[in-house]
C-alpha cells in the first residue's frame, strides 16, 4: 500500500514518487481466510484479546466565525494556529446544473481554465507567485457549485486574497488554453467510457434522475460543443459574489481576514444568476432491471438504488446509521455476506450522495460473471432486510460508535474543519449541524431508525443496473422476475435479438479447404515483430476423416503460441483443440474434446492478475464451432458482396459460446510479401477481439492479411505451399 | 562535514523562538527507552480526540544480504498475516471497525507501520503493534501466500505500469554493488530471490531486525502520557532484545564517468529521458542545498523543467526532478516524457541545457526563496495531522540523528544561499556523475530488450 498522504515529508515525497513505497495489504484480504497455527507464546500480562474501548472523549467542534461582506458574499473563518499555513477558498453557485444540456461539461471547463491566466498574470506567472508563497491554486466543479481555492504560508495571506480576487474578476481564458482543455477533457472522457464502473454510474444517474440536471453526463459531442464564448458567458453569469461563500482557514486572524476580504473583493459585484431548471425526479411504479451490454466483459458491475433525501431532511441521522449497517464499510452486511461469506466479490458497499437537492442511495458490487445472479439476489435481499427488519441493538450500537469515533479523524486540519463547515452552509444546513452532529446521531432511537428505513428505502421502486456480458448474463437475470430493459454502453436501447444474433445457415464450400501451408509475418505498429504459420492436413482420427490445422504464432518477447485443431472433414464440426501459449511470461493452455454436442476440457487463461484455471463441461447447440476454427472457416465461407454471416463458436478460454458476426464490407487489392491478391474485406465482431480479414476472392481462398481492430497488430502472408 | 552542519544549525537557531515558531510549528515531544531497548516518543496534542501509533523498524532493503533481495518488503507483508492473538486479515478489520486507518510501507532505509484511531482506541493500536512485534505468525503457508502477493504487486505496480521498470531499476544504477551493495538492488527485489526464501530465513530476519532495540514507537495526538506509558510497559516491556545488526557499508564513488543506458518498456507509449546523478546522503551538509536545487528544477508548475520543456518548448508532456537522499548516500533524478513526435535527443539536450544553466549561472535569490517557501509549506502541511507529526519525529530521529532536528531542520534549508546552490550543482550535477537512462516504447528499429 502506498504511504499515507500525510506521511510525506518533501524528502519522502520524492522517494515515493520515484518508485512508490512498496507495500502490503492490497490483496491480502482476497486470499483464503483461515485460522493460523499459532505458535505457543506465554506472556504474563499481555492481553489475549483486543483491549476494550475506553470512554469516548467529547469533541468540541473548533470555533468558527461567520460574517457577510459588503458585496453580498458570506465569509466563514476558522482559526487554527498550530501551523503557519492558510487556505482561502470560494464556492459560487455555478456547478453543472447551470449548464445547457447540449454543453454538459461547461462548468468543468470554466473551473480548469480559471487558473490559466488573468489580464495581469499569465498562467506561468500565477503559478510562480503562488508556489513562491508555498501554496497552490486549484479549481473544480461539482453538480451544484464551482469552487476555487488558493493556499499559502500564512504570512503570505494577502497574496492569496489578491490572486483569488484577480481570478474571479479578470480571468482571460486564452484561446490556446481553451484548446488544450478540450483535448484533455476528450481523452479523459475516452478513458471514462472504457471503464465499467463509470459506465454504470452514468447510466444509473440518468435512469434515476431522468431529465433532472443531476442525471446528465458529458459526451464527446457536448465537450466539442463548448466554445470560448460559452466559457466567457458562463464565467460572467455564474462567478459572482451573490450566493458565494468565502472560507478562510488556518493560522489567520478573523478581524484581519475580514479587512483583507473586504478590500480584495471590493470591486467584485453582482447578484447570482438565474436558478437552474429543476424538473421533477421521475417517480417509478415498480422496480426495473437495466442490463447494460458490454460484450466480452469478464465481470459484472451491479448497482441498485433509488432517489433518497435532501441534506436538510432530519431523517439523515437514522439513515446514516441504517446505511452504515447495510453497506457502509467492511463490517457491514453487504461486505460480510457477499465478500467474506460467499467470496463473490472483492467488495460490496452502499452509500448515499448529498448534493444540495435530492440525493441517491446506491448499493454496489463488482462480481464475477458466473455469480451475477446470486450476488444480485443477495444484495437486494439485504436492502429489503434493512427496510423491513429491526436491526439488533448490537448492530445499532456498533454503527453509532463507529460514526462517533471516526468523525474526529475527518476534522484534523484547518482545511478539513473549514470544508465541513462550508459544506453544511452550502447544503442549506444550519451552522450547528457540524457542532451537534455526533450528539444527534447518538440520540437516534430504534423506532426512529426503522421508521426512516421503511419510509426511504424504496426497494419496491428501484433502478437495478447490471453492466456485463449481455448474452451470458441475461438468461441468469430473467429468473429474478424483474422487468428487464437492455441498453448499450451509451444508453441506447437494444433488443434481446441484438444481444444474441441468430446463427446463419451457411452452405459451406468445404471443397475449398485443401491441404496447404501458410506463413505470415507479424507487424506491430508497422514493424516486423514476429511470425506465424498455419498448416492444413487431411488425416483420419478413429476412422473419421478430419482436417488437422496446426499453427504457431510468435510476437516479439510477448507471445509464443502453438495449437492443433482437429475438425470433421465433412461437417466442419470441431473434434479436439490443443493449444499452449506463453503470454508475457504467463503459461496458459486450452485442451478441449468434443463429442457430438458435448465439450469437455481444461483451460488456463492468462489475466492481469495472473493465470486462472477453467474446467469445461457443457452441452452446445447444434452447429456450434470452436473459436480456433475461425480462420479456417473463412476459407470455406461462400462470400459475396454485402454478405453477412453469424456463426456461434465455443470460446474455450472463456468457457462459453460467442456469436461471431462476419460482414463483407468491400473488395480490395491487397499487396503482401507473398504477392498481390484480389480480396474480400471482412469485419468480424462479437469475439473477444474485433478483427479485420482480407480473404482471396478466388482459389486458394486464404487469408492474406488480418489485423486486430484498435490494436497496432497485423499479420501478412509471406509464403504459401 | 559534521562540523559544518553543526555550525549552520547553531547559526540558524540563534533567532528568537517566536520567529522559529512562525517558520514551522514547533513540535513538543518526550522520549524514553525501555530496558529492552525500545525507544518511545510521545507528543501530545489534544485539539481533536485522535491518536496515531507509529512504529519504525530500522530495517529496509539496504539491510538485505546478497541473494535475499526483496526480504524487507516481503516482511512488511508478513506483518499483516496474523500473530499470536490476531487472526489473518484481522488487523485491518479491527482498525477499520474502530473507525481508524492503517498502513505500512518499506523503503531502502526503514519500514513503518501505523494506525490512526479515535483516541479511546489507543490501547487497540498499541496492542496490535505489540502482538506482532512479539509473536508474528511466520508459517510456510503465510510465506507462500505473501510471496505470491508480492509477485502480484510487482505485476500490477511495476511490470504493468508505464515506466515502472525504469523507476525500479533507475534509482539503483548509481550504486555499485561492490562499493555500495545496500542500494544496488531495488526495494521490491528479485523474484528469484523471493522464490528461494525459506521460512527459516524469514524467521532469522524477524529475530534480527524486528526487535524492540531496532524499533521506535511514536504516539502522537490526544492521549494521557501516564496511561500511555503504563500500556507500553505492559505490552512491550517483556519483549526480548536482539543483538544489534552490523552497520551498513556504502562508499559512493563520485566522478567515475558518465554512463548511458537504453531500455524498452512495452507499457510505455512515449519515450522517457532521465538524468540520474550521484548525490550526497540526507544528513550531509550539502543535502539542504541539493533538495532546494531539485525543487527549483523539478517541483511544481513553475519549476524550470516544466516551464522550459513542457510550457515553452512543448517538447515534453511531463517533467519532474527530485532528490532521493538516503541515510548512506543519495541521488538526484531529472526526467521528462517526450511529447509526441519530438526526438529523444532534443529532450535530452533540453534537460542537459537546464542542468548547465544551474551549474554556470547563479540562481536568483527570488527563485531560491520560492523553493524555500515550497519546502517550508510542505513541512508545515505535513504537521497538521497526528500521523504527519509522528512521521516528522521518526524521520528526524532516524535520518538526522536527533528528535530536535524536527524543529531545526527547516533552519538548515533557510540558511542555504544562491552560492550554495551553484556549488552543489557544480559538485554533483557533473557529466562524470551522470547516468542517462532512455526508456523507449516497443517499436521502430526492432524493440526488444
Amino acid at each position: 500500500m502506498n504511504q499515507h498522504p500525510d506521511a510525506k515529508t518533501p524528502r519522502n515525497h520524492a522517494v515515493s514518487f520515484a518508485k512508490g513505497s512498496v507495500c502490503s495489504l492490497a490483496l491480502a484480504g482476497s486470499l483464503v481466510a483461515g485460522l493460523l497455527t499459532l505458535p505457543g507464546v506465554a506472556q504474563a500480562q499481555f492481553p489475549a484479546s483486543p483491549p476494550a474501548p475506553t470512554a469516548l472523549r467529547p469533541v468540541r467542534f473548533p470555533a468558527f466565525v461567520t460574517a457577510r461582506l459588503p458585496n453580498g458574499m458570506d465569509l466563514i473563518v476558522v482559526e487554527r494556529h498550530k501551523q503557519p499555513v492558510a487556505t482561502v477558498s470560494l464556492a459560487v453557485p455555478g456547478g453543472n446544473i447551470y449548464e445547457p444540456v447540449e454543453k454538459t461539461g461547461l462548468a468543468d471547463a470554466v473551473a480548469e481554465l480559471l487558473t490559466k491566466g488573468t489580464t495581469t498574470r499569465t498562467a506561468d506567472q500565477m503559478a510562480a507567485q503562488v508556489e513562491g508563497a508555498g501554496g497552490s491554486v486549484y479549481a473544480s466543479a461539482d453538480p451544484d457549485f464551482l469552487r476555487i481555492g488558493v493556499s499559502s504560508l500564512s504570512e503570505k495571506l494577502p497574496l492569496a486574497f489578491e490572486v483569488l480576487a484577480d481570478i474571479v474578476t479578470h480571468s482571460t481564458f486564452p484561446a490556446t488554453e481553451v484548446e488544450l482543455q478540450r483535448t484533455r477533457a476528450l481523452s479523459a472522457l475516452q478513458i471514462e467510457l472504457s471503464q465499467p464502473a463509470s459506465i454504470a454510474d452514468r447510466v444509473f444517474r440518468r435512469e434515476v434522475y431522468g431529465t433532472h440536471p443531476y442525471g446528465r453526463s458529458t459526451t464527446p459531442a457536448s465537450v466539442r460543443a463548448i466554445t470560448r464564448d460559452d466559457i466567457v458567458a458562463f464565467y460572467g453569469q455564474r462567478v459572482r459574489p451573490g450566493g458565494a461563500l468565502l472560507v478562510v482557514a488556518g493560522d489567520v486572524n478573523a478581524a484581519q481576514v475580514r479587512t483583507l476580504a473586504t478590500r480584495a473583493f471590493a470591486a467584485w459585484r453582482g447578484a447570482s444568476g438565474p436558478p437552474a431548471p429543476s424538473p421533477e425526479i421521475p417517480a417509478r411504479a415498480h422496480t426495473e432491471l437495466i442490463l447494460v451490454n458490454k460484450p466480452g466483459a469478464v465481470q459484472s458491475n451491479i448497482l441498485a438504488g433509488f432517489p433518497f433525501i435532501t441534506p436538510r431532511d432530519p431523517a439523515v441521522y437514522p439513515l446514516t446509521i441504517a446505511n452504515k449497517i447495510v453497506g457502509g464499510g467492511t463490517d457491514a452486511r453487504l461486505f460480510l455476506i457477499l465478500r467474506e461469506q460467499h467470496g463473490w466479490t472483492y467488495g460490496s458497499y452502499s452509500y448515499f450522495s448529498r448534493p444540495r437537492g435530492t440525493g441517491v442511495f446506491e448499493a454496489n458490487a463488482e462480481v464475477r460473471t458466473a455469480v451475477t445472479d446470486s450476488a444480485l439476489a443477495e444484495l437486494l435481499h439485504q436492502l429489503d432486510r434493512i427496510r423491513n427488519e429491526v436491526p439488533p441493538d448490537s448492530d445499532i450500537a456498533a454503527a453509532k460508535n463507529y460514526l462517533a469515533g471516526s468523525f474526529p479523524l475527518t476534522i484534523q486540519t484547518a482545511q478539513q474543519i473549514a470544508g465541513a463547515v462550508a459544506n453544511a452552509r452550502l447544503l442549506g444546513l444550519p451552522d450547528d449541524y457540524v457542532i451537534r452532529y455526533r450528539e444527534r446521531l447518538a440520540a437516534v432511537t430504534t423506532p426512529e431508525l426503522t421508521a426512516a428505513a421503511r419510509a426511504h428505502f424504496a426497494t419496491d421502486r428501484m433502478v437495478i443496473l447490471v453492466v456485463g456480458d449481455g448474452p451470458i448474463i441475461l438468461p441468469k437475470l430473467k429468473p429474478l422476475g424483474y422487468p428487464i430493459r437492455i441498453v448499450d454502453v451509451e444508453g441506447n436501447p437494444l433488443t434481446e435479438a441484438d444481444l444474441t444474433p441468430r446463427a446463419t445457415a451457411v452452405n459451406w464450400a468445404i471443397d475449398r479447404l485443401a491441404p496447404m501451408s501458410l506463413t505470415y509475418r507479424v507487424l506491430v505498429q508497422g514493424n516486423p515483430m514476429g511470425d506465424a504459420s498455419r498448416t492444413i492436413a487431411r488425416t483420419t482420427v478413429g476412422g473419421r476423416a478430419v482436417l488437422q490445422v496446426t499453427g504457431t504464432t510468435n510476437i516479439g518477447p510477448f507471445l509464443r503460441q502453438t495449437d492443433t485443431t482437429v475438425i470433421d472433414a465433412q461437417t466442419l464440426a470441431p473434434v479436439s483443440v490443443r493449444q499452449a501459449m506463453t503470454v508475457q511470461g504467463q503459461q496458459a493452455f486450452v485442451r478441449l474434446d468434443y463429442d457430438a454436442l458435448h465439450v469437455r476440457g481444461q483451460a488456463r487463461v492468462p489475466g492481469p492478475q495472473g493465470p486462472h484455471d477453467l474446467t469445461v463441461d457443457t452441452t452446445l447447440a447444434a452447429g456450434t464451432f470452436d473459436d480456433n476454427e475461425t480462420e479456417l472457416l473463412l476459407g470455406a465461407l461462400p462470400i459475396a458482396a454485402g454478405a453477412h454471416f453469424t456463426i456461434p463458436v465455443f470460446a474455450g478460454s472463456e468457457g462459453h459460446v460467442r456469436i461471431l458476426t462476419l460482414a463483407v464490407s468491400g473488395e480490395e487489392s491487397v499487396t503482401v510479401p507473398a504477392g498481390t491478391f484480389a480480396c474480400w474485406h471482412i469485419e468480424m465482431t462479437g469475439g473477444e477481439q474485433g478483427m479485420t480479414f482480407f480473404v482471396t476472392k478466388d482459389a486458394p481462398y486464404v487469408i492474406v492479411k488480418y489485423a486486430m481492430v484498435g490494436m497496432p497488430v497485423g499479420f501478412e502472408l509471406t509464403a504459401r505451399q | 562535514m559534521v562540523l559544518l552542519c553543526t555550525a549552520l544549525l547553531a547559526a540558524g537557531t540563534a533567532g528568537p523562538a517566536a520567529a522559529q515558531q512562525q517558520q514551522a510549528g514547533r513540535i513538543t515531544f518526550d522520549r524514553y527507552t525501555l530496558p529492552n531497548g525500545l525507544t518511545v516518543v510521545l507528543s501530545e496534542d489534544h485539539a481533536v480526540p485522535v491518536v496515531t501509533v507509529n512504529v519504525w523498524y530500522h530495517v529496509g532493503s539496504s539491510n538485505e544480504r546478497l541473494g535475499r533481495s526483496g526480504f524487507a518488503h516481503l516482511f512488511e507483508h508478513m506483518m499483516f498475516q496474523g500473530s499470536a492473538h490476531v487472526k489473518k486479515s484481522e488487523h485491518l478489520q479491527l482498525v477499520e471497525r474502530a473507525g481508524g486507518s492503517m498502513n505500512g510501507s518499506t523503503t531502502e532505509d526503514r519500514t513503518n507501520y501505523f494506525e490512526t484511531l479515535p483516541s479511546n482506541r489507543l490501547n487497540l493500536g498499541l496492542w496490535l503493534e505489540a502482538d506482532r512485534m512479539r509473536s508474528l505468525a511466520i508459517t510456510p503457508a503465510n510465506l507462500e501466500n505473501q510471496r505470491q502477493t508480492v509477485k502480484e504487486e510487482r505485476r500490477l505496480g511495476v511490470d504493468n505500469q508505464p515506466y515502472g521498470r525504469a523507476f525500479e531499476v533507475g534509482p539503483t544504477l548509481p550504486f555499485d554493488s561492490t562499493s555500495c551493495f545496500p542500494y544496488s538492488h531495488s526495494v521490491i527485489g528479485s523474484m528469484a530471490d523471493l522464490d528461494s526464501a525459506k521460512v527459516e530465513d524469514v524467521q532469522a530476519f524477524f529475530h534480527q531486525f524486528y526487535a524492540p532495540n531496532n524499533a521506535v514507537l511514536a504516539i502522537v495526538g490526544d492521549f494521557d502520557a501516564a496511561e500511555a506509558r503504563a500500556l507500553v510497559q505492559q505490552y512491550y516491556g517483556d519483549i526480548p532484545r536482539a543483538e544489534a545488526a552490523a552497520p551498513l557499508e556504502c562508499r559512493m564513488q563520485f566522478g567515475t564517468g558518465s554512463r548511458r543506458l537504453e531500455m524498452t518498456d512495452d507499457k510505455a507509449n512515449l519515450p522517457l529521458v532521465a538524468l540520474i546523478y550521484k548525490a550526497a546522503a540526507v544528513n550531509d551538509a550539502d543535502a539542504p542545498a541539493l533538495e532546494l536545487l531539485t525543487t527549483i528544477l523539478g517541483q511544481g508548475e513553475s519549476s524550470r523543467l516544466n516551464l522550459r520543456l513542457v510550457r515553452q518548448e512543448r517538447a515534453a508532456v511531463q517533467s519532474f526532478g527530485f532528490g532521493d537522499l538516503r541515510r548512506s548516500a543519495g541521488l538526484v533524478m531529472l526526467a521528462a516524457i517526450d511529447n509526441q513526435g519530438i526526438p529523444t535527443a532534443r529532450v535530452e539536450q533540453l534537460l542537459n541545457d537546464e542542468v548547465d544553466k544551474v551549474r554556470n549561472d547563479t540562481i536568483a535569490q527570488a527563485e531560491l526563496s520560492k523553493a524555500q517557501n515550497q519546502y517550508r509549506a510542505g513541512v508545515v502541511r505535513q504537521r497538521q495531522t497526528s500521523m504527519g507529526v509522528a512521521e516528522a519525529l521518526q524521520s528526524a530521529l532516524w535520518f538526522d540523528g536527533s528528535l530536535d532536528a524536527a524543529n531545526t531542520d527547516i533552519q538548515r534549508h533557510l540558511a542555504v544561499t544562491t552560492a550554495d546552490l551553484r556549488r552543489v550543482a557544480q559538485r554533483y550535477l557533473t557529466p562524470e556523475n551522470r547516468l542517462t537512462l532512455i526508456v523507449n516504447p516497443p517499436a521502430p528499429n526492432g524493440g526488444g530488450n
